[in-house]
């Protein structure tokens, strides 16, 4: 029984040292050779914040039409002591980038002969081409220390920072970025 | 003399108000209003809204017109379909346009950019500026039959430029309805070179 006693204690401290050194503080996120800083035109300017941990950055896609991408990424909110950790993972489907659209429009004014421009922002604004899934989130303090993650609220479970990534919200401008970092290219400039 | 003349005008305001007057059946069933948008609202318990608008084709005059630069202006029918209500709201609707930020012009604007053209950055010059400005302004409220609403709260007053999001969905597609109706052409399709 001591043995046992003995060898979950040291499982305990154990687990908690890891946990420690996964931890993210406020002051290692400025650290540029593990994490960018994602100028978002959501930041207030206070502090606040989307850093994307460049290790973590993996192209996981397995289709020629959907590329995809598995980051994590921090949001910081200083006001709130709170750095929140998201493991996300992003659909794009190449079909649905807005060069690709507008490089179809002679299809499409064929098909249909009233299809104007502003429809493909319409198209967009049905389906952005981006889907964004958080698998897994973790909070911090400014100072990493582990905090208990708030659930999100009953129905809205699916809002994010940085989820769902509609076109005309800031999480879509977010994933763009991303998806540049490991293409070369932003997704609304990829032809197909 | 006075009595008469009382009389005739009793009758012709009567007569007046009826035609200003706006009905669901005539919105549907006149070819001079033209539904230009609508949107269903569906809510968990079941129940949904719809709000439907109308525009009169016959009302779209323009202000003023200095290409790339356009004003018009026109008369704009809300229908808001509820489960124990319907009411039709009557809209001066008021509308700016610069063209220098329609899709064809920021789209052209960039094709000539080299090494490659950016599309990313036609979404954000487009979500910046839409090239869009409106004046909306509350008229009349009826009730679906026609009759008009008598009440003491405010008729909406805004005057502002409209984003190309989901909240001004409505009031862009409304404002390209009244671009077409003037000029035949959708707002976004106009290049200025």
């Amino acid at each position: 029984m001591k043995r046992f006693l003995f060898f979950m204690a040291i499982l305990c401290v154990w687990c908690v040292s890891f946990t420690s050194v996964k931890a993210v503080s406020n002051v290692e996120l400025r650290d540029t050779s593990r994490f960018e800083h994602i100028i978002s035109k959501g930041d207030t300017g206070g502090g606040d914040g989307k850093y994307i941990e460049l290790s973590t950055v993996k192209d996981v896609s397995t289709s020629a039409s959907t590329k995809s991408i598995e980051a994590k990424i921090y949001v910081v909110l200083p006001s709130s002591n709170l750095i929140r950790e998201y493991t996300i993972h992003y659909d794009y489907n190449l079909n649905y980038s807005f060069a690709n659209l507008v490089a179809r429009m002679p299809e499409f004014k064929q098909q249909f002969p009233d299809f104007y421009l502003g429809e493909i922002w319409n198209i967009k604004m049905d389906d952005s081409g981006i889907v964004g899934t958080v698998k897994a989130q973790q909070d911090y303090t400014l100072h990493g220390e582990r905090k208990p993650t708030q659930p999100g609220y009953k129905g809205y479970e699916h809002v994010t920072f940085l989820t769902p990534t509609d076109f005309d919200f800031e999480s879509y401008h977010v994933a763009n970025r991303v998806f540049k970092k490991v293409f070369g290219v932003f997704y609304d400039d990829v032809i197909r | 003399m006075l009595r008469k003349f009382l009389l005739a005008c009793m009758v012709l305001g009567t007569f007046t108000i009826q035609t200003q007057a706006i009905s669901i059946n005539e919105l549907n069933g006149s070819p001079q209003f033209k539904n230009v948008y609508e949107k269903t609202y569906s809510y968990g318990d079941g129940s949904s809204n719809r709000d439907v608008f109308f525009l009169n084709t016959y009302s779209v005059e323009s202000l003023e017109y200095a290409a790339p630069h356009y004003k018009l202006k026109g008369t704009v029918y809300s229908v808001n379909e509820r489960a124990r209500d319907w009411a039709i709201t009557e809209y001066e609707l008021t509308a700016t346009y610069d063209t220098n930020y329609s899709l064809a012009s920021l789209i052209q604007a960039q094709q000539s950019v080299k090494p490659s053209p950016a599309m990313y950055a036609v979404i954000k010059a487009a979500q910046d500026e839409s090239g869009i400005q409106i004046e909306l302004q509350a008229v009349k409220r009826y009730t679906w039959d026609g009759t008009v609403v008598n009440s003491p709260a405010r008729l909406l007053h805004e005057s502002r430029p409209l984003d190309r999001s989901r909240s001004d969905q409505d009031l862009f597609t409304i404002a390209d309805a009244m671009f077409v109706v003037a000029y035949q052409q959708h707002f976004d399709d106009i290049v200025v070179k």
